[in-house]
């Protein structure tokens, strides 16, 4: 049996990105949700022509080394903006352009000719995990009045931490240790994987929706 | 069959531990967000609180100096003043007892004593308005600036440079208006009190058209900045001046330089109400315009 996660994974993310795009016009949130929700649709084209690619046999490796660049640059965007004090921000980005050159270098001159950029995409989550540790510590150092829970920010970074925390030692074992693995366990590890990615989408769901208020209809007493 | 089972039994238990992974996570943000939500909110009360005791502790030293600026006037202008003229008065009733004095001689004196009398009103005129908040506020901080410093000339002997924008007059809101005025004076009373300065140079400016400059230079003594903030009595009027400047949003900066002189300059960014008010109440005075 082989669950296909996967098919639900695609739906998912054209799900979050139409109720992203849908309440960020309907409730005033911040305008990263927009960029998010747009990015969602990147994210779908991109697995959907992965995918189409693969059924043709073509490869599709450089698709996705190349992808997961824009990745990365998006989210530590996404995640500077969001920091909670300005300092340091610039010099943020400047580590994240150097991570970009590296990773687009790499994907250039050495690991990507043959393959999938395994060492730079390390590289990225790392840079991705350090960046919401710093976003969280920022948010405990300087507590707002807002509640943690209607903050769109925080639901955003958890699902970034989450998911590249969790997909992080699958692309180690993917790529270090393949030739020990079982083939009986790649099926699982691709499921798994996907429901990182799922998790990842409802998260997401939620930082899209925690801003809106329930009203609640009273009959009237007059 | 069995392998099939095996995959989704682990399928299960991974995600059931990613689950509890996060879920765990996020109780533990909350719990701790929330924790140092209520510290933050005790620190912002002690912090209030002891805003609020500066505040009052700068209020209250401003009354004294105020106090203690009006009991040097009258002690020093008002009270010799009405001594000499008591002791004309006198002298002159004397002399008409023994009548060692002619009518017109008395006519004369008693012109002369009311001259004086004159200048006593004149003195208690000029004291009440720089100190009434009031009449900073009807004639505006500019002209209230200029006045200042006619009566500067007119009692000291200091030379004053002054370079006046008179468009800035009509920018501020009454409180931003008195409190920079009393920072000038502030200013101005440490200068000729402390500085031994023989030269003040006074600039009034808009910058950018969006930010109102008050300068204040002399070529006093000058001092040194941290030891004078070391010393907690000598530096009352700086911290005055300060906390008066961050009450209204203004920028104080302060450069001093032993023997050479201190630099006084106050920044106030012109607010969006501060250009109403110019279009509001002074539209038909405006000889300045926003684009």
């Amino acid at each position: 049996m082989n669950i296909s996660f996967y098919k639900y994974y695609s739906i998912l993310l054209i799900v979050t990105s139409i109720i992203g795009l849908f309440n960020s016009k309907k409730i005033q949130i911040n305008i990263q949700i927009n960029f998010i929700s747009y990015f969602l649709i990147y994210l779908f084209l991109i697995e959907f022509i992965g995918d189409k690619l693969s059924q043709k046999s073509i490869p599709n490796v450089w698709l996705y080394n190349y992808s997961s660049i824009v990745e990365f640059a998006f989210y530590s965007w996404i995640i500077i903006r969001i920091l909670p004090l300005k300092k340091s921000k610039n010099k943020l980005k400047k580590i994240v352009l150097i991570y970009c050159l590296i990773a687009l270098i790499n994907i250039i001159f050495f690991q990507g000719k043959t393959g999938f950029h395994s060492i730079t995409f390390a590289l990225g989550s790392i840079l991705i995990i350090t960046l919401c540790i710093y976003y969280f510590y920022q948010l405990l150092l300087f507590p707002n009045e807002e509640k943690l829970i209607t903050q769109p920010n925080f639901w955003i970074c958890t699902a970034l931490l989450f998911s590249f925390t969790c997909s992080f030692p699958i692309f180690c074992l993917n790529n270090f240790y393949a030739h020990k693995i079982s083939q009986n366990i790649w099926p699982i590890i691709s499921s798994i994987s996907n429901i990182i990615n799922i998790i990842f989408c409802l998260l997401l769901i939620v930082a899209f929706v925690c801003r809106i208020k329930i009203k609640k209809f009273l009959p009237s007493l007059s | 069959m069995q392998n099939q089972n095996q995959e989704i039994l682990a399928i299960i238990i991974l995600g059931a531990l990613l689950a509890l992974l996060l879920i765990g996570f996020i109780v533990a943000m909350l719990f701790i967000y929330q924790k140092k939500q209520h510290q933050h909110k005790k620190d912002l009360v002690v912090m209030e609180e002891e805003y609020d005791q500066q505040i009052l502790r700068v209020q209250f030293e401003i009354q004294e100096a105020v106090l203690a600026e009006i009991s040097h006037k009258l002690h020093d202008a008002l009270k010799n003043n009405i001594i000499s003229i008591a002791s004309s008065i006198s002298a002159i009733s004397m002399k008409l007892e023994k009548k060692l004095i002619s009518n017109e001689e008395v006519t004369k004196k008693l012109k002369s004593l009311s001259a004086d009398l004159m200048i006593v009103k004149e003195e208690i005129r000029l004291t009440s308005h720089s100190l009434s908040a009031d009449r900073i506020s009807q004639v505006g901080l500019i002209d209230a600036i200029k006045f200042e410093i006619k009566k500067i000339i007119k009692d000291h002997s200091i030379i004053i440079n002054s370079n006046i924008n008179e468009t800035a007059n009509y920018f501020f809101k009454q409180e931003e208006s008195v409190y920079l005025f009393r920072i000038f004076q502030e200013s101005i009373g440490n200068i000729l009190a402390h500085a031994h300065a023989t030269e003040i140079n006074i600039l009034i400016n808009l910058e950018n058209q969006n930010i109102f400059l008050l300068k204040i230079s002399d070529n006093g003594i000058g001092f040194n900045f941290s030891e004078k903030t070391k010393n907690k009595l000598a530096g009352i009027g700086l911290s005055g001046m300060q906390k008066r400047a961050l009450q209204i949003g203004a920028n104080f900066k302060l450069n001093s330089q032993p023997n050479i002189g201190t630099i006084i300059q106050i920044e106030l960014p012109l607010t969006l109400s501060s250009k109403n008010n110019l279009k509001d109440e002074h539209e038909p005075k405006a000889k300045y315009s926003f684009n």
